[in-house]
């Protein structure tokens, strides 16, 4: 697993976890920031893929 | 079993709820006096309840001599008492007025009155029972003040009436005086109505003039040491790439510090001083345990080498010390689920615009072959970028200063609950906070970049502008957030746009535990610092 990738996930779920208990007028900066890191995480991941494949 | 934080003396409340009966018995019997002036003994039973008042009265004042704890303001408690006794000392000179003029009969609209204040007394009865929780309190004010109005119409049709030329002079004259009085019940009516305001629960307090100017001095310190400390965070990478010496890139970054205040509004401040707790909380005493709380922690976390955040040490030191003065209800929910909210979001938000931004770089200028022209570039964009980030640090953090100002001044009055930031307060925090920058920043520069990652000029560039955008978007919308947090974020962004382990975690690591542990750790310190000043009184 990349662990980079990973990192990213983790920090997409950090972003939603404060949107039930943040307040409304900013959920949507929350969700975004989560989304920006959820295609951060598949463009890290897929760049590791990549990466490993091109080393075989 | 219950639990008590703070040790109090209950039995305040007793007396209080003793005092205020005594009013409402004697409201009654004035009211039977003005209905039939001959009645037997009618001025003798006023007389026993001012007796009996003055009674409770010593009894309170006695008990505020003898407690070091009490369960809320002293100088709330003695002007309550006063004011108990003041009603009850009016309706006995009503009464011994009716028996100087030798009144044999009386209007009708004084036995109105009458009425009236027996109303009055018994939700002043019902409001001081209540005056240990202030629980469904408004209700009663509400009635009371309406009480007050009603109180003031029979007054002035009474007036007119009296002046209406359907009376002998000599009667207008006995009956003016009772009028002129205050109108008896309602004079009355006004100091049990004024009453309300010496709750406990209720911000009061007279202007303590030394103590507004200690706490002013004290949060511009604050502001002052925030500069010291901060100055790294900005010129760091400006300094590590020779882009501009350390005195040079600290003046410049203090010139940024200090013209914030041309473009960022007040917001920021607005939400220290009036959304983190609800204002009637907000005493001289609360604001100066907020922040000897949060330069407490910031002290404690210093020594052992955390990266605290000024920011949540004051928002967690101003809750601490007011919901230790009166409960956790004061705390604003909106307010601080929004400052919650960004101090997860705002380094998250950083650390992506500053991968961000080093990626797009990297991706628009990778087929460059120039580098040492590219990086002569970058290096004086980082002027540009260290300047953004020195903007939005004085805007951010300036403003929290002028927010634990703006409350203090709104606490003693100096200003109005709704009023904005003065201009002289906003000019103070920003030359504090670049005073701090340029006296002694460039002496504790530790090259905040190097310590997370190590960075070159485009990596610095990124990293600062980055956390420049997300303090601005922050500032702009009235959310303080941690300057450190954020531009270490945006350092660990740029890290991270090569390869994880090019990020020092121990140092992100610190950062996550400071988010945990500010608030909190804060708020304890302020918590404590609150029950000192109060017990000191």
């Amino acid at each position: 697993m990349d662990r980079r990738a990973a990192f990213f996930l983790i920090a997409a779920a950090a972003c939603l976890a404060v949107v039930p208990v943040g307040v409304e007028k900013f959920r949507a900066v929350a969700v975004v920031t989560a989304v920006v890191y959820a295609v951060l995480a598949v463009l890290s991941f897929l760049d590791h893929r990549s990466r490993r494949g091109h080393g075989r | 079993m219950r639990f008590r934080l703070v040790p109090t003396d209950d039995r305040f409340f007793a007396l209080f709820n003793d005092s205020a009966r005594n009013a409402e018995e004697c409201a009654h019997r004035l009211r039977d006096l003005l209905a039939d002036p001959t009645l037997e003994g009618g001025l003798t039973r006023v007389i026993e309840c001012e007796r009996k008042g003055d009674q409770f009265t010593q009894a309170i004042l006695h008990r505020l001599d003898t407690s070091f704890v009490t369960p809320f303001d002293r100088e709330d408690i003695h002007a309550l008492a006063e004011e108990m006794d003041d009603v009850v000392d009016d309706m006995h000179s009503v009464a011994a007025l009716m028996q100087v003029v030798s009144l044999k009969e009386t209007l009708p609209e004084l036995v109105e009155q009458g009425d009236i204040l027996v109303k009055m007394a018994k939700a002043t009865v019902d409001l001081v029972e209540r005056l240990q929780s202030m629980k469904e309190a408004k209700p009663l004010l509400e009635a009371i003040d309406q009480l007050e109005s009603d109180g003031d119409a029979v007054y002035r049709r009474t007036l007119a009436r009296l002046f209406s030329g359907e009376f002998e002079a000599l009667d207008v004259i006995k009956e003016g005086p009772r009028h002129r009085h205050g109108g008896g019940p309602q004079h009355a009516g006004g100091h049990l109505r004024r009453g309300r305001v010496h709750h406990p629960q209720a911000r009061l307090g007279r202007p303590m003039e030394l103590g507004v100017f200690a706490v002013v001095v004290l949060a511009l310190g604050f502001d002052f040491t925030n500069g010291f400390h901060d100055a790294a965070n900005s010129i760091a990478t400006v300094v590590s790439t020779r882009v501009l010496s350390p005195r040079w890139a600290v003046a410049w970054a203090a010139f940024f510090n200090f013209v914030a205040f041309l473009v960022f509004k007040t917001h920021v401040a607005n939400t220290i001083a009036k959304d983190v707790v609800t204002q009637d909380v907000l005493t001289i005493g609360v604001v100066f345990a907020g922040l000897v709380g949060a330069i407490g922690w910031n002290l404690i976390t210093f020594y052992l080498g955390l990266p605290t955040s000024s920011s949540h040490a004051l928002v967690g030191g101003i809750a601490g010390a007011a919901v230790v003065r009166s409960g956790s209800h004061v705390l604003v929910s909106e307010g601080l689920r929004k400052i919650g909210m960004f101090i997860v979001l705002s380094p998250l938000i950083g650390l992506a615009l500053g991968l961000i931004l080093t990626l797009v770089i990297q991706w628009a200028f990778h087929r460059y072959r120039r580098v040492e022209r590219l990086n002569r570039v970058f290096r004086r964009g980082q002027l540009l970028s260290a300047a953004a980030f020195s903007l939005g640090h004085g805007g951010n953090d300036a403003q929290k200063t002028m927010g634990v100002i703006l409350a203090v001044l709104i606490a003693s009055h100096h200003v109005g609950p709704h009023a904005d930031v003065p201009l002289w307060v906003v000019l103070a925090a920003h030359s504090a906070i670049g005073l701090g920058t340029l006296s002694g920043g460039w002496r504790i520069v530790k090259t905040m970049g190097s310590r997370i990652t190590r960075l070159q000029p485009v990596g610095g560039m990124a990293a600062e502008t980055g956390a420049a955008a997300t303090l601005f978007f922050a500032s702009s919308s009235g959310i303080p957030v941690s300057t450190t947090h954020t531009i270490t974020g945006a350092i660990v962004g740029v890290g991270a746009a090569h390869r994880l382990s090019a990020v020092r975690w121990g140092v992100a690591g610190r950062v996550v535990w400071a988010w945990v542990l500010t608030i909190p750790g804060a708020a304890s310190v302020a918590g404590v610092t609150s029950l000192l000043v109060r017990a000191l009184g």
